[in-house]
């Protein structure tokens, strides 16, 4: 499969090569947690058939301050971002625990935060570096108005990342944040300038989920039943005994799948699981919701293939719709994804071996 | 040795006149304030053992009410043997939807179906905005069954699943899918013709130049 490009906003800052690699404490330690570019969990020197893009190494000239910067540390990452606090560090708690003294622990996952020197951060003394925050907050909204926000966003991240020790209330919104599950927390503790950024990435990502699924949303909701239709196809070739074992307990892919597709799987794990998910998918570009997540929806049944070839009609239809993915952590979602990208990768560009039949 | 009969039973009406707590009262005997609205539909399962020592299986599908999930109801009551269309006392409104639904049945399911007409939130009768004989009339020209229940309070709702059962024929073989034994023979004997032919057809007209 081709590498594919950086998302269009890249100020998300999803690195596309890093999605299925594991992570190492080692590279979250260093990681400026304002940095969006700082998620790329790939191991150095890793050489996975995951990595679609290849290092690159960014040589920028130190450019105004407003200018949005790549890491200051030497990145595989091919985009550039500036964008913090995304869903990636928000969430992203990995089912790999750090290991070592790693300098910035991933408490529950929250691996924002961080620097208490920030300024040894940022070797081209940018950004935060004294900047006073008030002032900051109104660029971001002229920013915002103008549409072309991203310098100013860099600001805004600029002013939302005083340091720790000199932020209480930051400070205290992260002792907050870190004992917080996500499906609970309470966003309104925030400070303001963080509130601020992670509004600006929320539209972002909300743009991208309905981009590409807005027929899944009008009248007789056309979008998904393509979606479930393709879903059998691809399934009756990746894993033929399950497929007659369905058709032959008179299964419709529709009486489970609709759900799959119309939710993307929200009522089939947990809120914490989803953030993990819907982050592959914003990176893998503006297809992901509609098509990458057919892939995912296959790897998802085909994972209970066993089990469910030894069930009648009713004993599939009560699994599929409660399945037993309470305990599920990112190691699992981590799978998932990666089988789905392998079917991907398999499929995606072989249609005629699975349509038409 | 009792008989064992097994049909197929669904469950349609507007958005939110408690289909779900219906069944859910029905199968675990349970109530929950606040539930998510039905995607698509769900499946469950309860049996009802009549006077007579027969033991009658539901299979019920319970739909969603929502307009958008319209296109995806004839999937559920086609080949079923009982419906349960369900409205609000509370809303006149979900009564209207109801007569919709029932109109439906009556052209495009099974001619045979038996159709209930339920009133549901009955604990609520001081907000009522249908009446008891407005609704009785029109299930009498019908010749629908019909009842007010309340899945909260647990009135009626076993009841009326009861009184399906009793009207449900006790000799003809349930039109059921999986687990009703000649059936599942025939249904698995035409798929696998299907599936032949589908390798027939993959392997004489392959549409890939491999």
């Amino acid at each position: 499969m081709a590498a594919r490009p950086p998302p269009a906003r890249p100020h998300i800052g999803l690195n596309p090569s890093a999605h299925f690699s594991y992570t190492t404490p080692e590279q979250w330690g260093e990681d400026d947690v304002w940095d969006s570019a700082s998620d790329d969990e790939s191991p150095p020197n890793a050489s996975t058939p995951w990595n679609r893009s290849p290092p690159t190494s960014h040589t920028r000239p130190a450019a105004a301050i407003t200018q949005p910067k790549p890491v200051p540390r030497a990145s595989r990452n091919s985009s550039t971002s500036t964008l913090a606090f995304s869903y990636t560090h928000v969430s992203a708690p990995s089912s790999y625990p750090p290991k070592g003294d790693a300098p910035h622990p991933s408490k529950n996952g929250w691996t924002l935060v961080q620097t208490s020197k920030p300024a040894e951060k940022s070797p081209e003394g940018r950004l935060y570096a004294g900047e006073h925050s008030s002032v900051r907050d109104e660029e971001v909204d002229g920013g915002l108005v103008l549409g072309d926000f991203e310098p100013d966003l860099a600001e805004a991240l600029a002013a939302a990342r005083p340091s720790q020790a000199h932020n209480p209330v930051k400070a205290d919104a992260l002792e907050i944040v870190n004992d917080t599950d996500p499906e609970t927390f309470d966003p309104s503790l925030l400070p303001e300038p963080v509130l601020n950024a992670i509004e600006a990435d929320t539209f972002w990502c909300l743009s991208r989920l309905l981009d590409g699924i807005q027929d899944n949303y009008i009248t007789a909701q056309p979008g998904i039943q393509r979606s479930v239709k393709r879903m059998a196809e691809l399934v009756a070739r990746i894993d033929v005994p399950l497929f007659e074992h369905l058709a032959k307990q008179n299964v419709e892919f529709m009486q489970f799948a609709f759900r799959w597709m119309n939710c993307l799987l929200m009522r089939e794990i947990s809120v914490r699981n989803t953030i993990r998910m819907w982050d592959t998918y914003l990176a893998e570009g503006p297809e992901a919701f509609s098509q990458f997540h057919l892939y995912v929806c296959s790897a998802f049944l085909v994972r209970w293939s066993d089990k469910l070839r030894e069930m009648d009609f009713q004993g599939i239809i009560m699994f599929l719709q409660s399945l037993p993915t309470q305990d599920w952590g990112d190691h699992e979602i981590e799978m998932l994804l990666s089988q789905a990208f392998v079917y991907n990768s398999i499929w995606h560009n072989a249609q005629s071996h699975f349509t038409g039949k | 040795m009792s008989k064992q009969l097994q049909f197929k039973l669904v469950l349609l009406g507007e958005s939110a006149v408690g289909k779900s707590s219906l069944v859910l009262r029905f199968v675990k005997d349970q109530f929950d304030d606040y539930r998510e609205s039905t995607i698509g539909a769900a499946f469950l399962t309860q049996t009802v053992t009549l006077d007579d020592g027969t033991v009658v299986k539901f299979e019920i599908w319970d739909t969603a009410g929502q307009e958008r999930y319209k296109s995806l109801a004839p999937m559920y009551y086609r080949n079923a043997n009982c419906a349960v269309v369900v409205y609000d006392i509370t809303q006149s409104a979900s009564l209207e939807k109801a007569r919709n639904w029932i109109r439906e049945l009556q052209r495009q399911a099974d001619p045979s179906i038996i159709i209930a007409l339920c009133g549901n939130k009955s604990d609520l009768a001081a907000r009522r905005q249908v009446s008891q004989e407005e609704a009785q009339k029109y299930a009498e020209e019908e010749g629908l069954m019909w009842a007010e229940t309340s899945a909260k309070t647990g009135e009626g709702v076993s009841e009326i699943f009861t009184a399906i059962a009793k009207k449900l024929p006790t000799t003809a073989a349930p039109s059921s899918r999986a687990g009703a034994g000649g059936r599942t023979g025939a249904a698995g004997g035409r798929s696998g013709v299907d599936l032949n032919r589908q390798q027939n057809a993959v392997s004489t007209n392959e549409p890939c130049n491999c």
